[in-house]
């Protein structure tokens, strides 16, 4: 990155995007001056997935993966995908992809030309760098809390591997939800991750459903904080 | 660390549209800058090195009629004029200045002065415009008059 986008990556503002404040915020885009901005999606189901393709230039790497993704879904066109590569082995990248088709993205068609949008990124991602930094950890399990969604996330050798989104109220879900995903911990022979909990609240509640299991609890932390360490914006 | 910017692969396309038609628009901005720049440079060059080269031209010009007027104009009529001088008297300075011909001789004699100055008259090349008294020094007799040619007189 040059020095104009480092510039741009701390001047941008950051704007939280959940499924109810859509409207609001191309309301609020239409009186904004300012031109760089970073989205934060909130509430997003993603799709990941471990790919293989062959070696190819990195240039070619979004072409290659785009028409990979043909082959798993119908239409691509709304959909937005980031990856990352995990190993090459065997004059093959063994890539770790995230895909998302969301609705936050008519936003686009709101930026007017003045404004830039830099980034996008998903609320997942900024918890699981602030935990995998913050614990110095790469496998576990996390669970937050933020808005009205619970999300549970599992993290293997420092790449986000699965990504779960409920209802914050569906407590019972939640937890079976867990236990299924420990289970094939366990079916798989694999070593259990810890679970760590962050800005929930009902992290007791959680330890007594799933009594079993490594547990810990890292409070409650300013979720701006989480974001501006993901996003790097001040 | 790699962060994830899910942002949509079609709208990066046209965002590095629209940066690639701004870096245009610069670069051509720049370029008409430089343009206008260097042919105002040129111009001003062309102009400077005609201005010189005139000056130049004129210098050389002033020189060569300065040779052909004055120097061989000067020589020829101080060859013409040393004919009339005997051998008791001698040339001692012979210039052209203010339009006239200097002359300043130096005769052994009086007598020699005087032959000289009935010499010139007698001659048809020299008219004698202005005559000072003939001085008594160590040296001899020193003579300085003032001569135009004949032909420049009588065009006057």
């Amino acid at each position: 990155m040059n020095l104009w986008g480092d510039i741009d990556m701390f001047i941008s503002e950051v704007i939280k995007v959940y499924e109810d404040n859509i409207q609001e915020i191309i309301e609020a885009l239409k009186k904004k001056s300012l031109k760089k901005l970073k989205f934060i999606f909130y509430e997003e189901d993603i799709y990941i997935d471990t790919i293989y393709i062959p070696k190819v230039k990195r240039a070619w790497l979004d072409n290659v993966i785009t028409h990979n993704l043909v082959c798993s879904f119908e239409d691509i066109s709304n959909l937005s995908f980031s990856y990352e590569i995990i190993s090459k082995k065997n004059k093959k990248y063994k890539i770790m992809l995230y895909c998302i088709n969301s609705k936050k993205n008519i936003l686009y068609n709101s930026i007017s030309s003045r404004q830039q949008v830099v980034g996008v990124y998903l609320i997942q991602h900024c918890y699981h760098y602030f935990v995998k930094k913050a614990l110095k950890v790469k496998n576990f399990i996390l669970v937050f809390d933020s808005n009205n969604y619970t999300y549970i996330i599992s993290s293997s050798e420092g790449f986000l591997k699965n990504s779960l989104l409920y209802n914050r109220k569906e407590m019972p879900v939640i937890i079976e939800s867990l236990n299924k995903m420990l289970n094939d911990f366990n079916n798989k022979g694999e070593q259990v991750p810890i679970i760590i909990t962050l800005n929930y609240e009902k992290a007791n509640l959680l330890m007594e459903g799933l009594s079993n299991y490594c547990f810990k609890n890292m409070g409650t932390v300013n979720e701006s904080k989480i974001i501006r360490k993901y996003t790097g914006v001040f | 660390m790699k962060r994830h910017n899910f942002i949509m692969k079609e709208y990066e396309k046209m965002l590095k549209k629209r940066d690639n038609k701004m870096y245009k628009t610069i670069l051509m901005f720049l370029l008409t800058i430089n343009l206008i720049t260097f042919s105002f440079l040129s111009s001003k060059k062309e102009e400077l090195a005609a201005a010189s080269s005139k000056a130049v031209f004129n210098i050389k010009a002033y020189k060569l009629s300065y040779a052909k007027e004055d120097y061989k104009y000067i020589f020829n009529l101080r060859e013409s004029f040393e004919k009339y001088l005997g051998k008791s008297v001698k040339l001692k300075s012979f210039f052209f200045d203010e339009g006239k011909i200097w002359v300043e001789v130096m005769g052994k004699d009086e007598i020699a002065c005087i032959d000289l100055l009935k010499a010139l008259e007698e001659g048809e090349e020299f008219f004698i415009t202005e005559l000072s008294t003939i001085e008594n020094t160590q040296e001899g007799y020193k003579l300085s008059f003032h001569i135009t040619t004949k032909e420049s007189n009588q065009s006057k």
